[in-house]
């Protein structure tokens, strides 16, 4: 009963998080516009021409990866659609994982790679799909498969996976617009500079080069802080799916045991796997920039669960 | 716009009753001597004097009683709603039982079919099976049908003990296929009762928390029963060993 209400109450504060990011982000954005406007033409109708272009991209984009993300991503790491025929237990398993999560049935794709590993990705439940790669399929047993699909159904109930889509908006555009600017410094810049501007336009050149070079390393250090913390949640919401802390914890011992490295998978789709699939960086980082919480912690956790923690969990 | 405004107001009406009078209330014609105390400044300013008092203290109670009573309404609303929302998704989830339970129906003469000629001499457990299926699926009360469901769920448990027996049977993969499908329908049928509990769970404690409990008992919100696992599930798995 208790563990009921904290996931609800968790839910609604994933989704008042993800009001708060879009509307931080369209702030900083309008900031970040106006001031390249201004350090580039030198006047405010410049600065509101910069203001207006940068909303414009970060809308666009925004509503592009919104609606079209998930077919990107799955694209991307060249999944293919399955139904229950093509794979009976992974189809079982998702299904059953659906039914405990109270959610509609997701879409289910197969990754053809040998290294274990799965994500999730959508705009909300009714729009979801799971992917899991035929690595994953061959290197562990039903509980343990049943362990990762509940841990990506949770990401879906939770709504991280709107979360992901649209941290990763942010990302991408700050790093778009950033990347426009400078590189536009560094050719020829300096000839459209206005006469007038002065003393004032000076000051904009100074702080729009500062946020170009700082905004995309917060945008990124944003993202790997909130996908980490969100793992361990959805750790959590997983055992409350299959009421079975072993299956998840020995799934994740059994993929960061693999070095395989997951081809399909790169530094933009990597924050959303189960597992960091790029494991050398895993190895070496605990802090800052990793995207995933040390593997070690996690299954810590998850035993201590078994233990004789489930009671919390289990309503 | 504002100053013709604020005239309307009780205030403002008294101020210009008093502006009347031999001495000017408030703004730059007032003459305050050093001695004035500040407390009266102030009350001129801002236009309320002593006798408009009455007036400017009962609007602005007026307001504050709107606000809290506007405030109330809208919390209101949002745990109706949110009871309503509960309990929407308890109902669901109970549907959601049957509906695995009527795919079970559904799914155990197939599945027997296929795999009947590798059960020969194990006659006794299909028949079991297919009797349960059929008592169950006859209309009954609530608590007979969970002894029914139960009594059937243990006949399948029953066929996968015998299958135990016949180790040629571990690789084959038509009875591997079979047992899938099985034993993923009887998780189906359990996850959705531990959805069904779990948001009853949810829904109890929102009915039964403070302040949300008042307006449960006002809209007449009852607490729901949880699922409970019957006997003879457990039972009939061991009873037939023999």
């Amino acid at each position: 009963m208790e563990g009921g209400t904290t996931f609800r109450e968790r839910i609604a504060r994933n989704r008042r998080n993800s009001l708060l990011l879009i509307a931080a982000f369209l702030l900083f954005v309008t900031v970040f516009g106006y001031v390249i406007g201004y350090a580039w033409i030198g006047d405010p109708v410049g600065a509101v021409f910069g203001l207006v272009l940068a909303l414009v991209i970060g809308v666009v984009s925004g509503l592009a990866t919104y609606y079209g993300g998930d077919r990107m991503v799955l694209a991307a790491s060249r999944a293919r659609e399955i139904t229950h025929e093509d794979a009976p237990v992974l189809f079982n398993v998702v299904e059953e994982m659906s039914i405990a999560a109270g959610l509609p049935m997701p879409k289910v794709y197969i990754i053809e790679d040998t290294a274990p590993n799965a994500f999730a990705t959508g705009r909300d439940p009714e729009h979801a799909s799971i992917a899991v790669t035929s690595g994953l399929l061959q290197k562990l047993d039903r509980d343990e498969l049943q362990g990762v699909v509940a841990h990506e159904m949770s990401h879906v109930g939770n709504y991280d996976i709107r979360y992901a889509m649209l941290v990763g908006v942010l990302v991408g555009t700050t790093v778009l617009i950033s990347d426009f600017f400078l590189r536009g410094l560094w050719f020829g810049g300096g000839g459209r500079r206005s006469e007038g501007g002065g003393y004032a336009q000076l000051i904009m050149i100074v702080v729009a080069i500062l946020l170009a070079i700082l905004a995309p390393l917060f945008a990124r250090l944003l993202q790997l802080s909130i996908s980490r913390q969100r793992e361990y949640l959805a750790d959590a919401s997983a055992v409350r799916l299959t009421r079975n802390p072993g299956g998840l914890a020995s799934a994740l011992r059994k993929i960061s045991g693999d070095d395989e490295v997951l081809e399909a998978a790169n530094r933009a789709t990597a924050h959303l796997y189960i597992a960091n699939p790029i494991k050398r960086f895993e190895k070496r980082s605990k802090g800052l920039f990793s995207t995933h919480p040390p593997i070690e912690e996690r299954i810590e956790i998850l035993r201590s669960m078994e233990a004789g923690g489930i009671a919390e969990t289990a309503g | 716009v504002l100053q013709s405004a604020w005239a309307t107001t009780a205030g403002g009406r008294a101020a210009e009753r008093y502006s009347d009078r031999k001495s000017p209330p408030y703004g730059s014609r007032v003459q305050y001597s050093a001695e004035t105390p500040w407390i009266e400044r102030t009350y001129n300013r801002a236009g309320f004097l002593p006798d408009a008092e009455v007036f400017g203290v009962s609007i602005v109670l007026i307001i504050i009683l709107v606000v809290i009573v506007v405030a109330l309404i809208i919390y209101a609303i949002a745990t109706y709603n949110g009871l309503v929302r509960r309990r929407n998704e308890v109902e669901e989830a109970y549907r959601q039982i049957d509906v695995q339970l009527k795919r079970r129906y559904d799914l155990i003469p197939n599945l027997l079919e296929g795999v009947k000629k590798y059960f020969r001499q194990e006659q006794e457990v299909l028949t079991q099976i297919t009797q349960a299926r059929s008592r169950a699926m006859q209309p009954q009360s609530p608590g007979e049908q969970a002894q029914s469901e139960a009594r059937l769920s243990g006949a399948i448990g029953n066929l996968f003990a015998v299958a135990e027996n016949y180790p040629e049977l571990r690789s084959n993969t038509v009875m591997l296929d079979f047992q899938e499908e099985l034993s993923s329908t009887e998780n189906k049928i359990s996850f959705s009762r531990q959805h069904y509990n779990d948001s009853v769970g949810e829904y109890n404690t929102r009915v039964q928390s403070f302040p949300a409990v008042i307006f449960a008992r006002m809209f007449g919100f009852q607490q729901r029963e949880y699922f409970e696992a019957q006997g003879p599930e457990r039972e009939s798995v061991t009873v037939s060993y023999d």
